[in-house]
C-alpha cells in the first residue's frame, strides 16, 4: 500500500495535500556542533520554524520535505515536536547532502554500507529510535561528483530499490552521471526527483529528464535577486521555465520547493526564503505567466502524491 | 551494570549529581489538550521551559525527574530537546497518577496488564521513541480507593521485574502504601513516599517509621509558599525545613530526598497556571539552601542530599 | 597552575602524567549510527577501573588527547576524574585532515578564528553536545596531521594552536612525526616558544627516526614517545615496546632525559574504531619496568613521568 512516513506516523497519499518537496529546518554543513560561534538560539529557531509552518499552513500547505539528511542539522526531536504542534506534515530524509556534509564516521562506507544505512532508517527508524525517514535525499557538491558522493549516490539507489522510497538529489550538474548510475543499477526513473534544477537553468536538460520519466524540481523559489548566491534570479524566469515545461506537456513532472532554511548553522551565507513564498507569491506568479489552475495544481498536490509515496510495484518488488 | 536512564539515554549513577527528584517539566491533566483555554503558543513553552532548565543547571542543578506519567504531559521528543539544548538530565516515569488520574482508556484494566505495559516501557521504549522510564510513578487521592491500591500492586510488580523504584504520590496513606507494595514483595529501600512535606501532610512520627522500615521520605514542596496560587499544599518552607531537621536529628539523612513539585509549564491546571507568579526548580536551589542554614543546616549538607541520595535510589542493578 | 577538568590545580601535584590518553575516542558523526550505541554507564566503569589501575601503579594524572572533535564529553570527563581520582587534562584542537569536518575546512574559517575557538575552550569552557557551552576548561591544544604532509586546514589548526596555547599558557601535542619540522616552523611562527611545544608519535613505526628528535629537543621542544603498547601488529603505526625502549634509553643516554614524555595512546572506549588492547596502567605497569631493566636510572624516569610534564603544564598565559 502506497504511504508517506512523516515524523508522527504514516499518511495515505491523499492525505498529503500541497506538498514542498524540498525545505530545511536547521542546515548546516557538518561540524557545526563544535563551533559555538555557529550556534543559534534553539528557542528562536523554533519559534521560527513553528511560525514559518504555520504560515505554510495558513496558505494550504500540509506537507513539508525536511531534506537535510543525516548529520546536516536534522534534529528528530525538535522535527517531532514541530509536526505536532503545527499539524503540518514533516517529513524526514534519509542521505547525506554531498561529501562536505558526510561526517568523518561515514567516509569509509561504500555503497553498500550506505545502502543498508537509508533503508535503515526508512524501514526500521533513525538512530535508536522507530521513527522512520520518508525519503531518500542525496546530491554532490559543486564540481562533479567525488567518489564518496558517487557511493552515496549509489547507496541511495539501493536504499530506493530495496525500500520503494522516493530519491530526491541536488546536484544538478551532475545530471548525465546520475542517470547513468540509476541505469547501472536498475532504479526506474520515475522514482527519482532532481532538484536544483533553477540551480543551472537548462530546459533541453529538464525536457530530457522529463522524457526519462523522471521528475525536476525547482526548488529555489523566492531566492531573487537580493541574495548573493550566484543562482539567485527573479521568480518570474522561474515561473516561465514551469510555464514552457507545462507547455510542452512536461507538467506532470514538474515540483516545486523554496529550498528556505530556518536556521543556518555556519558562519554567513544565509538562504532566507521562506517556505510560505511559494504559495503566498510563486502561484501568482505562475498564474501571471499563464500556467493554468489544474497544472499548478497537479505540480503541487498531483505529482508529488504520485512520487513520493513509498511504494512497491504489483509484482511486490519496488515501483 | 548499574545506571540511570534519562530521556537522552542510560547513564552512569556518578552523572546524576545534584537531582531535585520529585519535579514536572510540563504537568497536565488528562484532556487538557482538548481545552483551547490551554493551547498555549508552543515556542513560548518551549523557550520558557529551555530557560528553567538552564537557569537550574547555571545555580549547580544537573537531573531533574520529571514525575509526570501517561497521560499527564509526559511528551519524550520535548523533552529530549529540552535535555539536549540545556545539558539537565531528565528523567520520566512510567505510570500514573492516582487512579483517578488514569485515562479512561485504562480503566478496567487488570493488574497484570498494566504491570505489563510499565515493564514494556520500562525495557522496549515509550512509545516509538527508544526511551526508557528510569522509575514508576503511581498515586492515591484522598485516601487508598481500590484503583489505587491496584495501581501500585502493578507498579510493584513491574519495578520487581525491572529493577526501578516507585514514586508514590501517598504521604499520607504511608504506612498503607508500603504494606501493598511489601506485599507484592517489592524491596522498601526502592520505594519514595511523596509529598511528606505538603500544606497538611507533615507528620515526623510516620516519616521516622516509614525511614526506618528503609525507605525514601520526598520533601518535594519547597517553594511552594504561595496559598492563594496553590491552595491545598502551600504552606511555609520553615515548616519543611523543620521536618528536614528533625529526620536529620534522627538519623535518616540517608533516606530523604529533597524537591520542589513545580512545573515549569503548566498544561491545563488552574492553581498552578504558567501565568500566575509561582516558583521553578532553580528558586528552590536558590531559596531552600537558607531556610535550612537558618536552623542549622548547612549548604553542604542540602548539596549532599541532593546529589548522593537520588544516585543511590535511582540506580537501576 | 594547570586546567584539569577538576579545576586549576599546581603542576608540582600532577605526579606521574601520561600526556596522551584517549577516555572515549570516536569519529564525528558517530551519534548517528543507528548500530553504534555508547553504553555510557559501562564505559564509564571501565574506565574509572582503567584509570584506578593507573593509579594505583603511581600515576597521577592524563592528558586526554582527543581535541575537540573526537567523542570528547567534558563534562564525563569531570565526573571520571572525580570518581577514579586521576587528574584528567582535557584537550582542545582539531582532528587530522580526514576526521575535520568541512564546516571547519571551508576557508572562511581563519587560523585567527579557529585560536578564538581554541582559546574559548580554554578559557571559558568546553563545548558540549546540545549547543552548550559546558564551563569545564580545556587545559592543553592538541593537533594532528598524516605522514605527506601539512594539508590547508592542518597549517591553520598549528597555527590556531600556537596563539591559542600563547593565550593561556598551555602546551601543544603534535601528532604526525613525520612533518615534525614544519609543525615546529608554523607553531613558532606564531610565537609559541619551544618549551610549550611536545612534538608527538615519534614512536610511529614509519616515522621513527632518533637523530631527527635529537634535533627537536636540542631546539628546545620536547619529543613524546606516546603509543607505548601498541605493540607490533596491533595497528599499521605500532611499534615494539622493545624498540620504543630503545628509543627512549638512546635520549636518555644523549642526555635528553629532560626533553621526553611518555604516554599509551590507550583508548578507554572506542566507538566506531579498532580499541587498544592495553590501557594506560601499561605505561607504570609494564614499560617503566622494562626502561629500568634496560638501564634508565629512577631519576631519568621521574624526570620523564613527572618533572617534564610539570614544567610543560607551568606556562604562564600571555606569551
Amino acid at each position: 500500500m502506497p504511504h508517506l512516513n512523516t515524523l508522527l506516523g504514516t499518511l495515505h497519499p491523499e492525505e498529503m495535500g500541497m506538498v514542498a518537496v524540498r525545505e530545511h529546518i536547521l542546515w548546516g554543513s557538518s561540524g557545526w556542533e563544535f563551533d559555538p560561534r555557529a550556534w543559534p538560539r534553539i528557542a528562536k529557531v523554533f519559534e521560527k520554524s513553528f511560525n514559518e509552518l504555520l504560515d505554510f499552513k495558513l496558505l494550504g500547505g500540509q506537507t513539508f520535505v525536511e531534506c537535510s539528511g543525516i548529520g546536516a542539522g536534522r534534529d528528530l526531536d525538535f522535527l517531532v515536536k514541530l509536526t505536532a504542534v503545527t499539524g503540518v506534515h514533516v517529513v524526514a530524509s534519509t542521505g547525506f547532502w554531498s561529501d562536505a556534509h558526510t561526517p568523518a564516521h561515514f567516509r569509509r562506507y561504500g555503497a553498500d554500507d550506505f545502502a543498508r544505512l537509508f533503508t535503515h532508517e526508512l524501514t526500521v527508524g533513525i538512530g535508536h529510535t522507530r521513527i522512520k525517514a520518508g525519503v531518500i535525499s542525496v546530491g554532490n557538491g559543486a564540481g562533479g561528483m567525488s567518489e564518496l558522493e558517487t557511493a552515496i549516490y549509489r547507496g541511495a539507489v539501493r536504499a530506493a530499490k530495496a525500500t520503494g522510497a522516493a530519491l530526491i538529489t541536488h546536484g544538478i550538474d551532475t545530471a548525465r552521471r546520475q542517470i547513468k548510475i540509476f541505469q547501472e543499477e536498475l532504479l526506474a526513473l520515475p522514482r527519482v526527483v532532481f532538484g536544483d534544477c533553477d540551480r543551472i537553468i537548462d530546459l533541453e536538460r529538464d525536457r530530457w529528464l522529463a522524457g526519462l520519466g523522471a521528475c525536476v524540481a525547482y526548488d529555489n523559489v523566492g531566492l531573487e535577486a537580493w541574495s548573493d548566491l550566484p543562482y539567485a534570479m527573479p521568480d518570474q524566469w522561474r515561473a516561465e521555465l514551469v510555464a514552457q515545461m507545462v507547455a510542452s506537456g512536461h507538467g506532470e513532472s514538474v515540483m516545486l520547493s523554496a529550498g528556505s532554511k530556518v536556521a543556518n548553522l555556519g558562519r554567513g551565507g544565509a538562504h532566507l526564503s521562506n517556505v510560505g513564498n511559494l504559495l503566498r507569491y510563486f502561484v501568482p506568479e505562475l498564474e501571471k505567466a499563464g500556467v493554468a489552475q489544474e497544472a499548478i495544481r497537479a505540480i503541487l498536490v498531483g505529482n508529488p502524491k504520485r512520487v513520493l509515496p513509498i511504494q512497491r510495484d504489483s509484482a511486490g518488488g519496488a515501483a | 551494570m548499574a545506571h540511570v536512564n534519562t530521556v537522552m539515554g542510560a547513564i552512569h549513577p556518578d552523572e546524576l549529581g545534584p537531582t531535585a527528584t520529585h519535579e514536572h517539566i510540563v504537568w497536565g491533566p488528562p484532556g487538557w489538550e482538548h481545552d483551547p483555554e490551554w493551547w498555549f503558543h508552543y515556542p513560548q513553552v518551549f523557550a520558557k521551559c529551555l530557560a528553567g532548565l538552564v537557569e537550574y543547571r547555571e545555580l549547580g542543578g544537573r537531573s531533574i525527574m520529571c514525575c509526570s506519567g501517561i497521560g499527564l504531559g509526559r511528551d519524550v521528543e520535548f523533552y529530549r530537546m529540552l535535555s539536549k539544548y540545556s545539558g539537565v538530565n531528565i528523567i520520566v516515569p512510567t505510570g500514573f497518577w492516582a487512579a483517578a488520574g488514569i485515562p479512561n482508556h485504562f480503566l478496567g484494566k487488570s493488574i497484570d496488564y498494566l504491570s505489563d505495559m510499565f515493564v514494556g516501557e520500562l525495557t522496549d521504549g515509550i512509545g516509538n521513541t527508544g526511551v526508557r522510564p528510569g522509575f514508576i510513578k503511581v498515586g492515591i487521592g484522598r485516601t487508598m480507593t481500590p484503583g489505587d491500591e491496584m495501581l501500585h500492586r502493578a507498579a510493584a510488580r513491574a519495578a520487581k521485574r525491572a529493577g526501578v523504584p516507585v514514586v508514590s504520590h501517598g504521604a499520607w496513606e504511608a504506612l498503607k502504601v508500603l504494606e501493598i507494595l511489601g506485599s507484592e514483595g517489592m524491596d522498601l529501600s526502592r520505594v519514595i513516599i511523596s509529598h511528606c512535606s505538603h500544606g497538611g501532610a507533615i507528620d515526623p512520627v510516620r516519616d521516622r517509621k516509614v525511614a526506618s522500615m528503609g525507605a525514601w521520605i520526598s520533601y518535594d514542596s519547597f517553594t511552594v509558599t504561595n496559598t492563594s496560587a496553590v491552595t491545598h499544599y502551600a504552606h511555609p518552607d520553615e515548616k519543611r525545613a523543620e521536618a528536614v531537621k528533625q529526620m536529620i536529628d534522627a538519623g535518616f539523612m540517608h533516606r530523604m530526598l529533597l524537591s520542589s513539585d513545580n512545573n515549569l509549564f503548566s498544561l491545563g491546571w488552574m492553581r498552578s497556571s504558567p501565568y500566575v507568579g509561582k516558583a521553578t526548580q532553580a528558586d528552590f536551589l536558590r531559596s531552600t539552601p537558607g531556610k535550612l542554614r537558618r536552623i542549622g543546616i548547612s549548604e553542604e549538607i542540602f548539596w549532599k542530599i541532593l546529589t548522593e541520595n537520588p544516585k543511590q535510589v535511582m540506580a537501576i542493578q | 597552575m594547570t586546567q584539569t577538568v577538576n579545576g586549576a590545580l599546581a603542576s608540582a601535584q600532577l605526579g606521574v602524567v601520561a600526556v596522551r590518553e584517549y577516555v572515549i575516542r570516536a569519529r564525528p558523526g558517530w551519534e548517528h549510527d543507528p548500530w553504534l550505541e555508547l553504553d555510557r554507564p559501562a564505559a564509564f566503569d571501565a574506565i574509572v577501573s582503567a584509570l584506578r589501575a593507573f593509579k594505583t601503579l603511581g600515576g597521577g594524572t592524563i592528558v586526554e588527547a582527543g581535541g575537540t572533535l573526537c567523542g570528547r564529553d567534558p563534562e564525563m570527563l569531570e565526573k571520571l576524574a572525580s570518581a577514579s581520582g586521576v587528574n584528567i587534562i582535557a584537550s582542545t584542537g582539531l582532528a587530522g585532515e580526514e576526521a575535520t569536518p568541512a564546516h571547519f575546512q571551508h576557508s572562511r574559517i581563519e587560523a585567527a578564528d579557529l585560536a578564538d575557538l581554541m582559546a574559548d575552550e580554554l578559557t571559558t569552557g568546553m563545548a558540549a553536545r546540545g549547543m552548550r557551552r559546558s564551563s569545564v576548561r580545556a587545559g592543553a591544544v592538541v593537533t594532528a596531521n598524516g605522514p605527506d604532509g601539512i594539508p590547508d586546514i592542518g597549517e591553520r589548526a598549528l597555527r590556531a594552536a600556537a596563539l591559542a596555547a600563547r593565550r593561556a599558557g598551555v602546551p601543544v601535542f603534535t601528532s604526525g612525526s613525520a612533518q615534525a619540522r614544519r609543525q615546529l616552523e608554523l607553531l613558532t611562527l606564531e610565537g609559541l616558544p619551544m618549551e610549550c611545544i611536545v612534538i608527538g608519535h615519534c614512536d610511529d613505526r614509519k616515522a621513527a627516526d632518533l637523530r631527527r628528535d635529537m634535533e627537536i629537543v636540542g631546539m628546545g621542544a620536547c619529543v613524546a614517545y606516546d603509543h607505548v603498547g601498541w605493540e607490533d601488529g596491533s595497528a599499521p603505526h605500532a611499534l615494539s615496546d622493545e624498540r620504543r625502549a630503545e628509543l627512549v634509553k638512546g635520549m636518555v643516554d644523549a642526555g635528553f632525559a629532560n626533553r621526553v614524555v611518555l604516554a599509551c595512546s590507550a583508548i578507554g572506549c572506542a566507538l566506531g574504531m579498532a580499541a587498544s588492547k592495553h590501557a594506560t596502567s601499561h605505561l607504570l605497569g609494564s614499560f617503566v619496568p622494562r626502561l629500568s631493566k634496560a638501564g634508565i636510572g629512577e631519576s631519568a624516569l621521574h624526570t620523564m613521568l613527572v618533572e617534564n610534564p610539570r614544567r610543560l603544564f607551568a606556562a604562564e598565559p600571555g606569551r
